[in-house]
């Protein structure tokens, strides 16, 4: 009687729902060339190449990308509901590499992505050596070691690990060629057939700011006399894209057109948007 | 035998299956309409808002006597009904963009509060309770009249449109402008309780003259009458400019006339004869004065049944300003303490 019971059960695991609701898998491929970011200005300003400035590369699912709405091609647009606004671009769907994740210093708010920095001297070396800003403490002292590093995340996060530090770890891209590649999945996708997987990296300014990351918004610290907002990434960042496009970015080109959700995409991140002379 | 028990027990629990709720929604018997249309108002001053505060209990009178040049009222006091099963019910007016921004309020007869219950520091504004069958609830909301899909003072409709993408998938989009921000952050489309007023800022700019609709959905509808009295004005400037609270409109808490044959009466003009129910308007100044308790505890019939009158021996005094000299006139019946009239 038992024995029915659990292959009665069992066979539930079998149920269909027939959801129109697919998981996309693929690559994105982005030059090496975007690696390389102007950082200052005036006399100071100079042209950086790290891999670590990459911020997050955002993905979205779209009914159609179009030309001639901005000077790279763009999601196309609903209605124009607000003045000044543009129309909403209705995403089936999305997904980033990479996001912004607080890095324990008030500094580092909306400056550090997941999968960019190996561990926290790979951070401290980016800071020091790369933007030669260092990392500092609310008192001004320079943060000079990983221990110190970690041990004020352990304190500041009420950590026990690592693990629980998800802006260090593996990077999200390896190098195959001339391009930086990563796998990607864009879950829980409706099945639209046509529809055009897109997207974008968020390069920093020449002040290494990130457009899509806001400082004022997320969660929030309180630390003894800290507290502050952690940043993330603006909620509508897929919706309307050209908001927060901006000089130095790369953007998708030819968008990858989805025919069959289990077919495996590839998209190129091959245009910069860079200001003309 | 414990059969038995189980037996009576699952009896016991069908019963239950009996109740239908019923009791907490009036009757739908049309004796006030559950869907009308109010037609264009003008948009009144802040001068005009203060003058129409000060009539107190004559407010509604105010707004049938006080019109523009094009005879639209500035304001607008009605009573709406229960509205049938699966229908919506509920009061529409058409008002014009001014080119700036205009403020649209509602308010909801009479007043609600919450009974304060704590045991410890309960805050004795609101330690009387509430009568909540004179309590009704209205959403509001708003848009330009062309996105309006309802017919006015037949049905109640939206502000919803379609769009329908490159690949033909339709996506609703909402075409109101009348959004309301609740005390939790994040809730950027909320609407107030019973007997609360919503109110909403719209921005007409580059829309001067055009024909904006504004909805007033009867979420309910009080329980002791059946009829919904409310209150709407549009004024002149965003709503941060005011203070909007139970006391900007006042005396909404109506109370229709019947004629002989027991039906609503109307006046010349159609419209319904209802006054404002004797003693409200001091209560809805107490809600804002922060006197309830004291105001409770010297009318207890405009308050709830079941208040805890042992508080009233501490209560402060009532002010001045919130006597109502023809409680007794009008409650008697429904307070022992007042002497009835002599024969």
């Amino acid at each position: 009687m038992l024995s029915v019971l659990l292959l009665a059960q069992l066979q539930g695991c079998a149920f269909d729902e027939n959801l129109n609701s697919h998981d996309l898998r693929g690559t994105v491929k982005i030059p090496l060339a975007a690696t390389q970011f102007l950082y200052g200005s005036g006399d100071d300003a100079q042209i950086l190449d790290d891999i670590r400035a990459l911020g997050p590369l955002y993905l979205g699912v779209y009914p159609g990308i179009e030309e001639g709405l901005y000077p790279y091609p763009h999601p196309a647009m609903g209605p124009i509901l607000s003045e000044g606004q543009d129309g909403n671009a209705y995403p089936y769907g999305g997904n980033t590499v990479g996001r912004f994740d607080w890095a324990c210093y008030q500094q580092l708010v909306c400056k550090v992505s997941t999968g960019r920095f190996e561990d926290y001297a790979d951070i401290i070396d980016f800071f020091d050596n790369v933007l030669e800003d260092p990392i500092r403490t609310l008192n001004g002292e320079v943060v000079g070691s990983s221990t110190e590093f970690q041990e004020r995340c352990f304190e500041v996060e009420y950590a026990t690990g690592d693990n629980e530090m998800l802006f260090v770890g593996e990077r999200d891209f390896r190098i195959e060629g001339d391009f930086l590649v990563a796998d990607v999945v864009i879950p829980h996708v409706p099945m639209n057939d046509g529809m055009k997987v897109w997207g974008w990296v968020d390069m920093p300014s020449p002040s290494y700011e990130y457009s899509t990351c806001d400082p004022t918004v997320g969660d929030t610290v309180n630390y003894y006399a800290e507290s502050y907002d952690l940043g993330t990434n603006a909620i509508d960042v897929l919706n309307y894209p050209g908001k927060y496009i901006d000089y130095g970015d790369w953007v998708v080109q030819v968008p990858a057109e989805i025919t069959d959700p289990n077919v495996d995409f590839e998209l190129v991140v091959d245009f910069h948007y860079v200001e003309e002379e | 035998m414990n059969n038995q028990i189980m037996l009576l027990a699952t009896g016991l629990t069908l019963l239950a299956c009996d109740r239908s709720g019923d009791d907490y929604v009036p009757a739908a018997d049309g004796t006030y309409p559950a869907v009308i249309d109010v037609g264009e108002m003008a948009v009144m001053t802040a001068d005009r808002l203060q003058e129409l505060r000060s009539e107190g209990s004559n407010a509604r009178s105010w707004c049938q006597d006080n019109v523009d040049g094009e005879g639209n009222p500035y304001c607008y006091y009605g009573l709406l009904g229960q509205a049938p099963t699966g229908v919506k019910g509920g009061a529409t007016f058409t008002f014009r963009g001014t080119g700036d921004r205009v403020c649209i309020v509602t308010d909801p007869e009479t007043v609600f509060w919450n009974t304060a219950v704590a045991s410890v520091n309960p805050d004795d504004k609101y330690s009387y309770a509430d009568l909540e069958q004179d309590d009704g609830d209205i959403d509001l909301f708003a848009g330009l009249s062309s996105y309006y899909t309802g017919s006015p003072g037949v049905e109640l409709g939206d502000f919803k449109g379609f769009y329908t993408d490159a690949l033909g998938n339709s996506v609703a989009i909402e075409y109101g402008e009348c959004f309301q921000y609740g005390a939790q952050s994040g809730m950027n489309n909320a609407h107030a309780g019973r007997a609360s007023a919503e109110y909403c800022t719209i921005n007409t700019s580059n829309r001067d003259g055009k024909l904006y609709t504004v909805v007033l959905e009867s979420f309910a509808v009080p329980l002791n009458d059946g009829g919904l009295g409310f209150g709407a004005v549009v004024l002149d400037g965003s709503c941060g400019d005011y203070v909007i609270n139970e006391c900007t409109l006042f005396g909404e808490g109506l109370e229709a006339q019947f004629d002989e044959n027991d039906d609503v009466s109307v006046d010349e003009n159609g419209e319904q004869v209802a006054l404002t129910r004797a003693c409200t308007v001091q209560l809805e100044q107490a809600s804002c004065d922060g006197a309830l308790q004291s105001f409770c505890c010297e009318y207890p019939a405009l308050c709830g049944e079941d208040g805890d009158q042992s508080q009233c021996e501490e209560a402060p005094a009532l002010p001045d300003d919130l006597s109502c000299p023809s409680y007794c006139d009008v409650y008697a019946d429904m307070d022992a303490n007042c002497t009835p009239p002599s024969e």
